[in-house]
């Protein structure tokens, strides 16, 4: 493949939440694993599902619909878990299905319109318009980001720990 | 910051890491030489660690620490010869200038952080020169006849085995001249041009550390002539005279001119290179995760083979598949060891940062202590080295703030002037146990039951029930200071409390010992590692947690008939005590009201701040020890947990971090009925 075509096209993992597609880079996956067993993690934030085993690594799982705030559809069976790694960090994401990993070519992506997402942009990469159908690209840096203000927000009460660094 | 062009980023982190070795080399040395003046070894460390500085500083172009160095550098010169003597002043302006250091070198992590001014502490460096304008003084000359020892007997005999002749020359220099070490090194320039130095008197190092001798000595092996050898020395200027002699050992062997010879020299050098790596933490700690994820994998293959032993029990490959499944076994746990073992640091990493510390707090309080350090070499795992720092600056705070008296009440009282802080640390089975022991005026019962009463926190009836040890350990409660005036250091109420809840956390124990008049022992208990740890596995709604059996005071099992109310909150009747209790699957809000199974509980005693809690679970599982795996920070963000680990069926388990879960689960009910009141009212009880 040459030069241009890189810069040209975006190769994505689509996958469904709800009955919307939506699309993540494929650089930023990690691997597709079926639904496992997972831990719960009390006082995790909401979307938190709570924990699973990657072949010996602890990573957390969040539920991307939870996050989006929609009802959950579609068949168990076909339910995923995407993993991703993002700035270091490992995680998973739970998807209704995965269903093909796709080049797109880069002008066919427009900026996301404020009416539609209603302040949530800052996640969205933008809208890709196919002939069949549009799909929506995912920022997962940025969902991230937003996760440490979350969970920098649900921890409870002032740390006592501050008052060791202060007398250092 | 401005750095030299042309640096890697591998470069600079070379650098990093020898200025910080070098900084802490010199904190630690400097506060030794206040009271070891007249050693002159340690001196020359101290030299030659901000030499090192001011060089390796100037080769990636940080400038300002590189002069600070410098000024340094000068100052110690003026130290070393004897000119200036050590005095409170010079080793205040020196560790002034030492923190300057660190905050230049902090600069290399921040690039935006504000840059350090240096012009202060080198103007304080630089007066303490300006009161000395003589001259330097020679260090004594050293007259002596160069004689070759064992080693370099060896060498001179390997070099004449390649055919070359040895000399023996001496190098007189001008008397008068300022530049004597500058013209050693010329001639040992030129001669190792042309050949093998074997030896030199003075030796490189010695000169480089200042040694100035007029007549310098120099054996050297070469294929050149004398001529040619007495030619290249006499145009060095200042060279009085050069005398060269060929150089006959006992009996010199002829032996034919071999090729290679310098190969061969450098190869020797190698193989005495040191006997240890240097190796990333951070590689250390994926070996360890790697050798957990062994151990998992090892019982999962173990219980798989014990599955299997019962299904087919007779058949003989099965039973193979058993014996050396159990070989693996073996041979994994000894890993685990080894790795464990390598992971072990010795606590004077933390310790050697000390020193300055206290000398700092005691000439701000105006006091005088000697601090002595015991057994700095006992070791422990990494994870708890990084532990110990905080706990120990607090304890010895409160030692020097409020354990040691002021000289003049020392006196008054018939003691040494100064006061002793004694810092010790041994292995006690897989614990390690540090001590921090004072002898100044020790810690009042008396004095502590009335603060306790008079900041309500016990009443003066339950206080009474307190034996005198008991009442001095209420230091670690918080809200509880005994200082009669707050000072800058201590005395706010907070510190102690903070150190026993971290500890405790850690699966760790801190007490308390006092003898008023004569001193107080704190005395510190820790595990060696915290990257496996024992654990009781419990589940509660339908989730399985597993406990540290460090925070474990017993377990047993508990009927529903046993749960009684005090004000709305379940208590019960523990071993005659009454015992708050915690529903763990209401603590995690996972309770369900309607399923709940009142049936079957069982209950585990915890430690809690000095008190015992009761946990409500469902069932108790096994005991097993846990590779502690940490969890995202997103979810750590859960108070409550320490971190995770693994099952040998490959489910995920929590574990608590019971002293963070009690504690958060308080402070969530302060708002409404006060559970703190409960578990104070019950403590008085229990004890």
């Amino acid at each position: 493949m040459d030069k241009d075509t890189i810069a040209s096209e975006k190769q994505m993992v689509l996958f469904e939440l709800g009955t919307e597609t939506y699309g993540l880079d494929i650089a930023s996956v990690y691997e597709i694993i079926r639904m496992q067993p997972i831990t719960k993690v009390p006082k995790a934030p909401f979307y938190v599902e709570g924990v699973i085993n990657l072949r010996g690594r602890v990573i957390p799982v969040i539920d991307i619909g939870k996050r989006f705030g929609f009802e959950r559809t579609g068949d168990v069976k076909n339910k995923r878990i995407v993993v991703i790694n993002i700035k270091d960090t490992t995680l998973g994401i739970i998807v209704d299905a995965v269903t093909e990993v796709i080049r797109i070519p880069a002008d066919s992506i427009d900026p996301v319109s404020d009416i539609v997402t209603s302040g949530q942009s800052d996640y969205l990469m933008g809208i890709a318009k196919l002939p069949e159908k549009m799909i929506i690209l995912l920022a997962l840096d940025k969902l991230l980001v937003k996760d440490d203000e979350l969970a920098g927000m649900t921890a409870e009460g002032p740390d006592v720990k501050p008052e060791l660094a202060n007398i250092k | 910051m401005d750095l030299a062009a042309g640096i890697t980023p591998e470069d600079l982190n070379l650098f990093i890491q020898e200025a910080d070795e070098q900084l802490q080399l010199l904190d630690e040395d400097i506060v030794r030489l206040e009271k070891e003046f007249d050693n002159p070894d340690l001196m020359q460390e101290i030299f030659r660690a901000a030499h090192t500085l001011k060089g390796s500083s100037a080769m990636v172009g940080h400038q300002r620490l590189s002069d600070l160095a410098h000024a340094m550098e000068n100052v110690l010169d003026q130290v070393r010869k004897g000119v200036l003597s050590v005095s409170p002043l010079i080793i205040d302006a020196l560790l002034h200038g030492l923190d300057i250091m660190r905050m230049l070198r902090k600069e290399l992590d921040s690039p935006d952080a504000e840059p350090a001014d240096i012009t202060d502490a080198v103007a304080e460096l630089s007066a303490l020169l300006t009161a000395v304008n003589q001259p330097a003084k020679r260090i004594t000359e050293q007259t002596g006849i160069l004689t070759p020892d064992a080693e370099a007997q060896a060498e001179l005999e390997k070099a004449c085995q390649e055919g070359k002749q040895a000399y023996f020359i001496k190098v007189s220099f001008d008397e008068q001249s300022n530049w004597t070490a500058v013209r050693s090194f010329q001639v040992i320039n030129s001669l190792s041009a042309i050949g093998e130095i074997i030896v030199s008197l003075p030796t490189t190092q010695e000169i480089e550390e200042g040694a100035i001798n007029h007549l310098f000595q120099i054996l050297v092996a070469s294929n050149n002539s004398e001529e040619d050898i007495k030619e290249l020395l006499t145009g060095i200027p200042e060279v009085e005279s050069v005398e060269i002699n060929a150089y006959e050992k006992d009996a010199p062997e002829e032996a034919p001119k071999a090729a290679g010879p310098d190969s061969a020299a450098t190869a020797k050098e190698d193989i005495k290179l040191s006997h240890t790596v240097r190796v990333d933490v951070n590689r250390l700690d994926t070996l360890m995760e790697q050798v957990g994820e062994l151990v998992i994998n090892r019982n999962q293959i173990s219980q798989l083979g014990r599955t299997l032993a019962e299904k087919y029990h007779e058949d003989e490959i099965i039973v193979a598949f058993g014996d050396s499944v159990s070989q693996i076994a073996k041979i994994i746990s000894t890993l685990q060891q080894d790795v464990m073992s390598i992971r072990l640091l010795p606590v004077e990493i933390v310790f050697n940062t000390l020193p300055r510390m206290v000398r700092d707090i005691a000439r701000k309080e105006n006091k005088k202590v000697e601090f002595i350090i015991e057994g700095q070499e006992t070791e422990v795992d990494r994870s708890v080295i990084e532990q110990l720092r905080d706990p120990l600056i607090h304890m010895l705070r409160n030692s020097i703030d409020h354990g040691i008296e002021a000289p003049e009440e020392r006196i008054s009282a018939g003691k040494p002037e100064a006061g002793t802080i004694r810092l010790t640390a041994m292995h006690e089975q897989d614990n390690i146990v540090i001590t921090v022991k004072d002898d100044g005026k020790g810690i009042e019962p008396k004095a502590i039951r009335k603060s306790a009463v008079d900041k309500k926190i016990y009443t003066s009836e339950n206080i009474s029930k307190l034996t005198d040890s008991e009442a001095v350990n209420l230091i670690f409660d918080s809200g509880l200071s005994t200082a009669s005036e707050v000072t800058n250091v201590s005395g706010r109420g907070v510190g102690l409390d903070v150190v026993k809840t971290n500890i405790e956390s850690l699966g760790g124990s801190v007490s308390v010992e006092s003898v008023p008049g004569q001193g107080t022992t704190f005395t510190l208990t820790l595990p060696l590692t915290l990257a496996i740890i024992p654990a009781l596995l419990v589940s509660t709604g339908g989730t399985i947690c597993a406990i540290p059996l460090s925070s474990i005071v017993e377990a047993d099992k508990l009927d529903e008939k046993e749960i009684q109310t005090v004000r709305g909150k379940e208590v019960t009747l523990f071993r005659g005590d009454v015992l708050p209790l915690l529903r763990l699957d209401e603590v995690f809000g996972w309770s369900d009201e309607n399923n709940r199974n009142n049936e079957a509980l069982h209950i585990v005693v915890v430690k809690y701040a000095g008190t015992r809690v009761g946990l409500v679970v469902e069932e108790l599982l096994e005991q097993q020890e846990l590779v502690v795996k940490s969890l995202d920070h997103f979810i750590g963000a859960s108070k409550g947990i320490t971190g995770a680990s693994i099952l040998g069926d490959g489910r995920v388990v929590l574990i608590l971090d019971i002293t963070s879960l009690i504690r958060g689960t308080i402070i969530e009910r302060q708002n409404g009925d006060n559970i703190k009141t409960r578990i104070l009212t019950s403590r008085a009880g229990t004890k």
